[in-house]
């Protein structure tokens, strides 16, 4: 009975700590530059497969394969930040039409990947001969992310300027700091942090195309269920999620996750817009 | 002269889809990528009242309509209590849902394997039609009613109302009217209108499968919405043609069915990207001079 009690915290950990990660890069962007990043999804799916490609198509390792595909991710969301958000907040936007870009880009890059590596599931490589298991590598990496993101946002000298950014966008640039590199700094954070975390999921499950927003709805999910006024909402929602996920697959199987997760989000908007945390969220 | 009827209805169709679309997208200003959901959701519901209660096609057609309504406002409802730019969130979410839950729900919906099988409704006797021939004018008398009823909405007290929220949100609030309520009924409506499609839909096919109700349908749609335009129900009319001539053209062009379906849709984001900039690039110049 313990062993299978622990068995169900050891799963729900690992889900609501890779759920938890993606969440926080999504709302440091959406809260700092309101900005609807759903592009986040198809950077998710991009870093697995970067993952996927250097380590198991050229037989790398995992360990360089990650920093490749922490780099293709963290590239590729600072070049749609500056060829495609940047230029278009400058024409003055409005955020439905950033959103329609940001779905335009998603679903170019889910595309593409699709044409250039097929459908299928990829799966991980042969883990035998590794060191640490992908799941020990998951609670680790993601524990040490977490921990660290929060520290980042909340005691930093970079978390400060962001907060100043979000509450006046103005009158930061006014006080001398590049508001524009700051962004842009931004966007490398949350796109190394995505591209870890889809190199570490796809070293222990592997990755296909729609991979990406499978997880971006769950990490939505963690945001609204955590509360989206705060960076810290995110990871308190991802470890509820998480843990409801295992409890699910355990009773029901994995096919009933998305499901589940759905009528969980639709509980809280009925009952607790605010989310658990009850913060409300300060940019209405 | 069979595959002009063909593409005679599948335009019809998506000329209802697109239309419904732009009522949610342009009118209510709330980005939806669950239109393709909906369009399942009135297809399954179609074809399992006439599969497993037996009845004809106009009945289950209306049970589909009143009944994609009432879906739309249970998921709306919830929904737009959170900020607007959530509900595309919810609208993904619920995309998926659906796919799930047809591939899940094997007893059903027959599960992955699709759901085949239904039948088509007869032709009367009055009418010198051949099958196809008949259901080309059940579609084009829906694409009349659809329309119709679009543009008597938008004419109404209702659309004025919208008109409204969408000018000036908090003096729409200050007045005593209620902003979800507004934006709820409207998707209840597009729900409604969209399964009118997709009750021909799935006796025109006579089978459903989860795959046809996925993304890739909630973003041709879109396409179709946003290359029409935001406003008029022509423009609806005119992204329907485009959308569903463009596959058709590329498959006449010799594209292999190994990968035209992913490049066609990396065309539709690239088309998204390029109209979102061409729109925002001209309004500001417009604003300049």
């Amino acid at each position: 009975m313990t062993e299978f009690i622990a068995q169900l915290l050891t799963n729900g950990l690992i889900a609501g700590s890779s759920i938890a990660v993606v969440a926080l890069g999504f709302s440091l962007v959406y809260h700092t530059t309101r900005i609807f990043h759903i592009a986040y999804a198809a950077i998710y799916s991009l870093g697995g497969y970067m993952c996927w490609y250097f380590d198991v198509q050229l037989g790398m390792g995992f360990v360089v394969a990650l920093c490749f595909a922490s780099f293709f991710s963290a590239t590729s969301s600072v070049l749609i930040w500056l060829f495609l958000y940047k230029p278009l907040s400058r024409y003055g936007a409005a955020e439905n039409e950033l959103m329609v870009a940001s779905i335009g880009i998603m679903i170019m890059i889910i595309y593409l990947i699709s044409l250039v590596f097929g459908t299928d599931p990829k799966l991980p490589g042969p883990t035998s001969d590794q060191l640490l298991s992908a799941r020990t590598l998951q609670i680790i990496t993601n524990g040490l992310l977490i921990i660290l993101m929060l520290v980042i946002t909340n005691i930093s000298d970079f978390g400060l300027k962001l907060r100043a950014l979000r509450d006046n966008p103005h009158l930061i640039g006014r006080l001398g700091i590049n508001s524009a590199a700051l962004t842009t700094l931004l966007f490398i954070v949350s796109g190394v942090l995505v591209g870890m975390e889809a190199s570490l999921s796809t070293y222990d499950l592997g990755i296909s195309p729609f991979t990406g927003i499978h997880v971006f709805i769950n990490a939505f999910i963690a945001v609204i269920a955590g509360g989206s006024g705060r960076v810290s909402g995110a990871v308190i929602g991802g470890f509820v999620l998480g843990m409801l996920q295992a409890i699910v697959v355990f009773f029901a199987g994995s096919a009933w996750i998305l499901s589940v997760s759905f009528i969980l989000l639709i509980a809280i908007m009925l009952f607790k817009p605010d989310g658990i945390t009850g913060i409300a969220n300060r940019n209405d | 002269m069979e595959y002009l009827i063909h593409i005679g209805i599948v335009l019809g169709l998506y000329m209802i889809l697109v239309a419904s679309a732009q009522l949610v997208i342009g009118h209510a200003r709330l980005i939806s990528l669950g239109q393709g959901a909906f369009f399942g959701t009135g297809a399954y519901i179609t074809a399992l009242c006439m599969l497993n209660l037996g009845w004809s096609f106009f009945p289950a057609l209306l049970a589909a309509v009143v009944l994609n309504a009432l879906i739309g406002l249970l998921l709306a409802l919830p929904a737009l209590r959170l900020k607007g730019d959530y509900f595309v969130l919810t609208t993904l979410g619920f995309q998926f849902i659906i796919f799930q839950l047809t591939v899940n729900l094997g007893g059903l919906t027959g599960g992955p394997a699709g759901l085949g099988g239904i039948p088509s409704p007869g032709t009367p006797q009055f009418l010198p039609l051949s099958q196809s021939g008949y259901l080309f004018f059940v579609t084009m008398v829906l694409v009349i009613i659809a329309f119709a009823a679009l543009f008597l909405l938008q004419r109404s007290r209702f659309g004025r109302n919208l008109k409204a929220l969408c000018d000036h949100e908090l003096l729409y609030e200050i007045s005593g009217r209620s902003p979800i309520k507004l934006r709820a009924q409207v998707i209840a409506v597009s729900a409604a209108t969209t399964a009118m499609a997709s009750g021909v839909y799935a006796v025109y096919m006579s089978y459903l499968a989860p795959g046809s109700f996925n993304l890739d349908q909630s973003i041709f749609i879109l396409t179709g919405v946003m290359l029409g335009g935001l406003s008029r129900l022509r423009q609806a009319a005119i992204g329907a043609l485009v959308i569903v001539l463009f596959p058709e053209l590329m498959r006449a062009m010799g594209l292999p069915a190994t990968y035209g379906p992913s490049l066609n849709q990396v065309f539709f984001g690239l088309v998204l990207l390029i109209l979102v900039s061409f729109t925002v690039v001209k309004r500001f110049q417009s604003n300049e001079r």
